[in-house]
């Protein structure tokens, strides 16, 4: 028994998903190069495309755990919203206006604190929803969605929050060394973190575990409520992040930004290999496929005659796609390992 | 009593009756005729809408893609009707409405069945599709002035009833027999029909659905095909209701609908629902946005509201099907000691 290596077959698909991914980053990136190499090669281009990815890219990595515990989290750009309307407030009820130096980098740390504390707390919220109410993912999120995004309208009354101390856009939009935004330095650390809590940790593996088989890993004694709270508590933790990230470029707050990331977040989630239906997934494959479709976003934003609107096609058209090759290569790898099947079978029974 | 007791639509008629009890003492304007008026012609499109999202959620499904269907649709027939100065009857360009959103329903079907993935992911998929497609091929804008035929149907009322206090007046709009249509419809397909069972039993469980003969991939179709007529007609609907047609005014309309309908005490899992807990559900929530001006709560707090009161709606339904999973699953995990020590189970196994 000792010559079968589970975990081979797994590992190889992981490997080739991966190769498939950097193979299609490297076509977009080299068709856009060639149809516009005089505005998407230069370092501007390539640095402010740098500059925004992180934003939704935290974001996906936030759906990616949801994804994986077999859910989905609608919810992640109202917790982003909400975290960064409270740390505002946060910021203009205690911050001095004019701070600098030292006293600014705590009271920034002190915001982050408050987004990710809020963030955290809207994932726990959402998290009893699922795991002790047993309302659905997608609707207890949508819903929870609506609460948090109504609790932000009331904290705003409807209209935006400006007035943030000078320090957090500063900061936010540096670019370190010319080449280096603070934000994918931002994105680095929450890609690293999430990736050693699902390699490395216990947790890691049970959220797969639950992800794959819910009743299963229930009945081999795991605690599927307390997976979902963590795995939630995660995700609006992220959100919050995100959500310090919007707050700190757009220089003020509002309940409703960024409400379209949510379906680019989910086609970068299918994209990147994380299966919806739970329990698949990796930091790696989620990372490029947010390159790719950062490459096409600030590809299509070289050709001013393509509306906006269009862009929405394509998203949809490259999720559903995206959907029907994973069903037919998913059909052929079961189809060869049935035959692989059979044939061992056959063999053993010879023998 | 028991039984009632059990019933989703009995707490959906409690809270529903407390909530008009609230909102007479507080106002005192809940029951004049103007309101109820107001309120009927409210339900008319999310009924319309959320009878379809019933069947899909009965048959397992969820669907976001319907508000994008009906403004696909009403506004390519408003629009082509407009312009070539369309003066014949108005149920041609509903049904013509009807056949292009069954149409698009059917490529959302079709890949439903096809794919065998959550039919959220799908229908985000092709909503933004249609919803590209409304927005950037055709520069969708509004229509203020309609062909001839639709702007005499706006103006047709079934009834004009008036505020005695005040002299405000609500006219109900023909479209009402519309929706009493599509409820009997609808009410004798899943009732009375092999297709209706069908759907029930695709949701309870498609592979005994299958293996008791029905036509699954045909079931997942239709519901969806079923879902995009209605669309259609709900997009025309629309149009009539307001008097202008406003490309982008139903973003945002399949939470409400999908909520209704789980209010009603469908349940998401499938299998389990009813047209009369939707029809509740749809009053319910109608009841609620149309009455918080009433209540004195301001409009910002509105989506606060909406939010809980979805949240409590369907933490309701879904806590008593999770109590009634615990206990079964619970026996398993303790099974009966004299079960596990019977030899002849061992030696089968």
């Amino acid at each position: 028994m000792k010559n079968i290596k589970p975990g081979l077959g797994i590992k190889l698909t992981k490997s080739t998903n991966i190769i498939r991914l950097l193979l299609i980053f490297a076509i977009s990136f080299a068709t856009m190069a060639i149809l516009q190499p005089n505005i998407f090669l230069t370092k501007k281009y390539m640095v402010s495309m740098a500059f925004l990815f992180p934003e939704y890219g935290i974001l996906a990595l936030a759906m990616m755990l949801a994804m994986m515990s077999g859910g989905i989290d609608l919810s992640i750009v109202a917790t982003a919203n909400f975290s960064g309307i409270m740390a505002i407030k946060f910021l203009i009820r205690f911050c001095p206006p004019d701070a600098a130096g030292l006293t600014a980098a705590l009271f920034l740390i002190a915001a982050l604190v408050v987004a990710i504390c809020v963030g955290a707390l809207c994932g726990l919220l959402i998290g009893a929803f699922i795991g002790k109410l047993g309302i659905p993912p997608m609707l207890a999120t949508l819903g929870g969605a609506d609460l948090i995004m109504g609790a932000s309208l009331i904290m705003t009354k409807g209209s935006s929050v400006g007035g943030i101390p000078r320090f957090v856009s500063a900061v936010g939009t540096k670019i370190l060394f010319g080449f280096l935004p603070v934000t994918v330095l931002v994105y680095i650390a929450c890609a690293v973190a999430i990736g050693f809590l699902l390699q490395k940790t216990p947790y890691g593996l049970k959220l797969r575990m639950m992800g794959s088989n819910p009743v299963a890993s229930r009945f081999s004694g795991l605690d599927n409520d307390k997976i979902i709270f963590k795995t939630y508590m995660l995700s609006g933790m992220l959100s919050a992040v995100a959500g310090m990230l919007l707050i700190s470029r757009a220089n003020s707050a509002r309940a409703d930004y960024g409400a379209s990331y949510v379906m680019q977040v989910i086609i970068v989630c299918v994209l990147g290999g994380v299966n919806p239906n739970g329990g698949f997934g990796t930091v790696g494959g989620v990372s490029i496929a947010i390159l790719i479709l950062q490459v096409l976003s600030s590809g299509f934003n070289m050709f001013p005659n393509i509306s906006n609107f269009y862009r929405s096609i394509i998203w949809g058209a490259v999720l559903i796609l995206v959907v029907i090759y994973n069903h037919i290569s998913a059909k052929y790898r079961t189809k060869k390992l049935e035959r692989a099947a059979a044939i061992t079978a056959s063999k053993s029974d010879k023998e | 009593m028991k039984k009632l007791l059990k019933k989703n639509e009995f707490y959906v008629s409690v809270v529903l009756i407390l909530l008009i009890g609230v909102i007479q003492v507080k106002s005192g304007q809940f029951f004049t005729a103007n309101n109820l008026v107001d309120l009927a012609r409210s339900c008319i499109l999310p009924v319309m809408l959320t009878l379809g999202v019933t069947m899909e959620i009965i048959a397992r499904s969820i669907d976001v893609s319907f508000p994008a269907i009906a403004m696909l649709t009403m506004y390519t027939v408003t629009s082509v009707a407009t312009k070539s100065g369309y003066t014949g009857p108005a149920w041609v360009l509903f049904l013509i409405a009807a056949v292009m959103g069954m149409i698009l329903g059917t490529i959302n079907g079709v890949l439903a069945a096809w794919l065998k993935l959550p039919t959220l992911i799908i229908t985000l998929g092709t909503s933004s599709i249609y919803m590209g497609f409304l927005q950037g091929v055709l520069k969708c804008r509004v229509i203020a002035v309609m062909a001839e035929p639709l702007e005499t149907l706006s103006t047709t009322y079934l009834l004009v009833a008036t505020n005695r206090q005040n002299g405000l007046t609500s006219p109900l709009s023909i479209l009402f027999l519309l929706m009493l249509g599509v409820v009997i419809v609808v009410w004798i397909l899943m009732r009375y029909t092999m297709l209706g069972r069908g759907i029930y039993a695709f949701g309870g469980d498609p592979v005994s659905a299958e293996r008791a003969g029905f036509n699954i991939k045909f079931i997942q179709i239709f519901v969806f095909a079923f879902m995009g007529a209605l669309a259609g007609l709900g997009g025309m609907t629309r149009t009539v209701l307001t008097g202008s047609c406003q490309p982008t005014s139903l973003d945002g309309y399949e939470m409400v609908c999908i909520a209704a309908a789980v209010l009603g005490g469908t349940r998401l899992s499938g299998g389990v629902g009813s047209i009369k807990g939707s029809l509740l559900g749809v009053v319910l929530m109608m009841t609620v946005s149309n009455s918080l001006i009433l209540l004195g709560i301001p409009t910002y707090a509105s989506k606060f509201m909406t939010g809980i009161l979805i949240i409590m709606g369907i933490g309701i339904s879904s806590y008593q099907a999770l109590r009634s999973k615990r206990k079964v699953s619970g026996n398993i995990l303790e099974p009966d000691k004299s079960k596990q020590e019977n030899p002849d189970a061992k030696e089968l196994a």
